[in-house]
């Protein structure tokens, strides 16, 4: 593991990829490799972008990626697809517009599966954009799926998070003013060819603007034909004015700071909750309670109260944990 | 089943030059509701192929073929990955002369599947 790390650090990118798979796969080295990368990482700027299905992020990505790398930056990109909840596998269908990209060494791009979680991000999306980071990557783009109030999971992670929309989705500014509308630093409507885009930009425009108490971000709201090479300029010179913005008034280091508390309580989280549901299907008296839970002998509040309330649960979950570690 | 558990990536390649994609569209499909994750991707050159398949760290690549695009990027894919030391397990699909699957199993493909294939049969030759 060590000479994976090493050879990343030295550029090696199929090193790079073993690495993000052992993240993925839920190394027992994990911890170890995030030690020994810990002083690298830190001074990658992250852009998320997300929004519904269709809008054109893969297209928008793949030319702000252009734009990125005529300018002699470096870019990593991690795309995110949804996992069937059915079979658990996944269509990870976003790097087919990135195709241009591909043997550009300035560019590293991996697809990740959600597997399961629910977010809109995928589980260890820290740890792989922590490597990229430390693989020195200047810019990281964070693609994902964001269609309502639970997929802002994006804010944790990204500096700029930015919004892609079309003309065609005037429900769904009516239906989402709550939730992946109120994290957005800049929103495009892209595809502007297809539609009005007017209309949809001075609705958000109002929306924004009831919100917006004095010294807040005052996000751009673009209009974009990625496919045509329309706009690209702007929503680089957008990213870097929020970045000025985010540096001037602290606020960079503040989003830091939260982004790592983020990060740790979702390890946290994943790493109880995993040992937890798994000890409940172990132990013969915590499968008792399910048992009665699933004919509907137990109400599950009850079974709850039952189950933390006994003390041998956490006997058995300290020293699965513990073992772990 | 742990939906977070290690899962079988796949690489599903097609060219560029290659319109009839029904086939590998349907088989990515497939091989989704099968539990495995699988990109797809086209390609310009078969360099992009290896590059991608290193990247994304997959298990399988499978790649499909209605030209003699074959003879070149394969070869060329299976050196590419063995310069980095990456094994992967090589399917096809398409319409390959089926007088060249010996050739091509000596040089490292798990098996050819064209047209009319029973979907589990690759799944069977993936999972084996």
């Amino acid at each position: 593991m060590q000479k994976l790390v090493k050879d990343m650090l030295q550029g090696d990118f199929y090193a790079l990829s073993r690495l993000m798979t052992m993240a993925e796969d839920n190394s027992d080295e994990l911890p170890e490799i995030m030690q020994e990368i810990d002083r690298y990482s830190g001074n990658s700027y992250r852009i998320g972008i997300t929004g519904p299905p269709g809008c054109g992020k893969s297209t928008l990505i793949g030319k702000l990626t252009t734009k990125i790398r005529e300018q002699g930056a470096t870019v990593g990109i991690i795309a995110c697809d949804p996992s069937s909840p059915f079979s658990g596998g996944a269509l990870l269908g976003d790097r087919i517009r990135l195709q241009s990209h591909f043997l550009d060494n300035g560019v590293f791009i991996r697809s990740m599966a959600t597997r399961g979680k629910i977010g809109g991000l995928s589980r260890k999306i820290y740890v792989i954009a922590r490597l990229l980071d430390s693989f020195g990557k200047d810019f990281i783009i964070i693609e994902t799926v964001g269609v309502g109030q639970t997929e802002v999971d994006i804010y944790g992670i990204a500096d700029t998070t930015i919004l892609v929309l079309t003309p065609m989705v005037g429900d769904y500014i009516q239906a989402m003013k709550a939730g992946v509308m109120e994290i957005a630093d800049i929103f495009i409507i892209n595809k502007t060819d297809i539609g009005e885009a007017d209309v949809i930009a001075e609705d958000i425009a109002s929306v924004l603007a009831r919100r917006r108490k004095p010294g807040d971000w005052k996000p751009f709201i673009l209009k974009t034909q990625a496919k045509n090479d329309v706009g690209i300029k702007e929503i680089d010179e957008a990213i870097k004015s929020h970045r000025k913005f985010l540096n001037e008034t602290g606020l960079a280091s503040q989003r830091r700071e939260q982004s790592r508390k983020q990060e740790f309580l979702e390890i946290i989280k994943e790493k109880v909750l995993d040992q937890l549901t798994k000890l409940l299907g172990e132990k013969e008296h915590f499968e008792a309670y399910l048992r009665k839970i699933e004919k509907g002998e137990m109400n599950p509040y009850r079974a709850c109260d039952g189950i933390l309330g006994d003390k041998r649960i956490w006997e058995a979950l300290f020293s699965k944990v513990s073992s772990h570690s | 089943m742990g939906i977070h558990n290690k899962r079988i990536k796949v690489l599903l390649a097609k060219s560029d030059q290659d319109a009839h994609d029904r086939g590998i569209r349907y088989i990515a499909e497939v091989l989704r509701d099968a539990g495995m994750e699988v990109i797809f991707i086209r390609y310009r050159i078969c360099d992009q192929v290896a590059r991608v398949a290193l990247e994304e760290d997959v298990d399988v690549i499978g790649m499909s073929f209605y030209s003699s695009g074959y003879t070149y990027d394969i070869p060329v894919v299976l050196k590419l990955l063995n310069e980095k030391g990456k094994k992967v397990k090589f399917i096809l699909g398409g319409i390959i002369p089926s007088d060249e699957v010996p050739r091509l199993t000596e040089m490292g493909v798990s098996g050819v599947f064209g047209p009319d294939t029973p979907t589990n049969k690759v799944i069977q030759c993936i999972t084996s």
